[in-house]
């Protein structure tokens, strides 16, 4: 069982090293990090909310039956979201080219200002619609960076890229979704 | 680095709550309109999907569930595959001792070569303390042929043509 003090969580590193030694709890804590942030990448990609359970767990599966390939060059939340978008595209090809989006799923936002609901509604569904017309490069070191954090190396080692490249991904998507959402 | 790069790059750490704006980046968020337009879209971005939820509580049982299903069955497959190389080995193995006393003892070899002239080579320690009858007895056996002299011999070829003699070697390999 993995040891974990509240003043110092173990590290992803620490946790993946655990799991391949045969520790289940490291691997729950690694789902528990997570998990939510992979839904989010996938939802905000495109896929269905009703599709998110199965993609999240399909995404998580595949991960751990290569988590010894992670050499921790990414973080480990940078990988699991390449993952998560090659799970995607896969998705996509499957259904030959049925989306397998519902950008018009319903918005659920805990605000209890009924305008600024709408506003955030408007902009989330701005945003989703305008991701989705991205090319896929794009798309992705966008929302890794802006919704998931990552830093540029993270994000380059992860797509197999360069900083430099994934900053310039970066910037275009930007310049693009400026022009998309209002 | 302009002002506008460095605030780019602190745009993700704001918009998750990790770090909060100084005063000088927010008056230039205030100014800059190309920062602003950015920084609305990348706090968009941050909070896009939160209300997606999941429960690491369901799906990691499931998750580790089929995990283990998949390594149950990849060390099954694998097992089947070094068995079924194993079995193949052991054919081949079968057929190579098969093929080899007929390709040893067939026409092309000129000269039958004795038990007897392979036993000089053989170290039997066994043999060491044998009195010279005992040794005699021993070497007779080893002289004798295992199989009938008849299948040691190829056909008998003399007084046949090239092609007469090519069809005896032929139907002699295949009896
Ligand atoms: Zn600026």
């Amino acid at each position: 069982m993995v040891a974990m003090t509240e003043s110092e969580p173990l590290s992803d590193a620490s946790l993946a090293a655990a799991w391949r030694a045969g520790d289940e709890g490291a691997a729950a804590e690694i789902v528990r990090r997570h998990a939510g942030a992979v839904a989010r990448f996938l939802y905000s990609s495109g896929a269905g909310r009703s599709d998110i359970d199965d993609l999240v767990q399909e995404a998580l599966f595949r991960a751990f039956r290569k988590l010894d390939t992670w050499r921790g060059e990414a973080s480990l939340r940078s990988w699991l979201c390449c993952i998560a978008g090659n799970l995607l595209k896969d998705e996509y090809r499957r259904q030959r080219g049925r989306r397998v989006v519902s950008i018009q799923d319903d918005q659920v936002i805990d605000t209890a200002d009924p305008h600024e609901e709408a506003a955030a509604n408007d902009l989330e569904a701005q945003l989703r619609a305008g991701l989705q017309s991205l090319p896929r490069l794009q798309r992705e070191v966008f929302l890794m960076r802006a919704q998931q954090g990552c830093e540029y190396g993270d994000i380059a080692a992860a797509l197999g890229t360069t900083p430099g490249a994934a900053r310039v991904h970066y910037h275009h998507a930007v310049k693009r979704l400026k022009e998309l959402v209002s | 680095m302009s002002m506008c790069e460095a605030c780019s790059d602190r745009m993700p750490a704001v918009a998750s709550g990790q770090s909060e704006w100084s005063v000088a980046e927010r008056d230039h968020l205030a100014g800059c309109r190309d920062c602003a337009a950015e920084w609305k879209l990348v706090s968009a971005a941050a909070a896009l999907g939160r209300s997606v939820a999941v429960d690491p509580g369901v799906i990691g049982p499931r998750l580790l569930e089929r995990v283990r299903a998949a390594e149950h069955q990849e060390r099954r497959r694998r097992w089947l595959r070094r068995s079924a190389q194993v079995v193949g080995l052991a054919a081949a193995a079968a057929l190579f001792l098969m093929m080899v006393p007929r390709r040893g003892n067939g026409p092309v070899r000129q000269v039958p070569v004795t038990a007897a002239s392979e036993a000089a080579d053989l170290q039997l320690a066994e043999l060491d303390g044998a009195a010279p009858a005992e040794l005699q007895a021993v070497l007779a056996e080893f002289d004798e042929p295992e199989v009938p002299a008849s299948a040691l011999d190829g056909p008998d070829v003399e007084g046949l043509d090239v092609s007469q003699v090519e069809r005896a070697l032929r139907s002699w390999e295949e009896s």
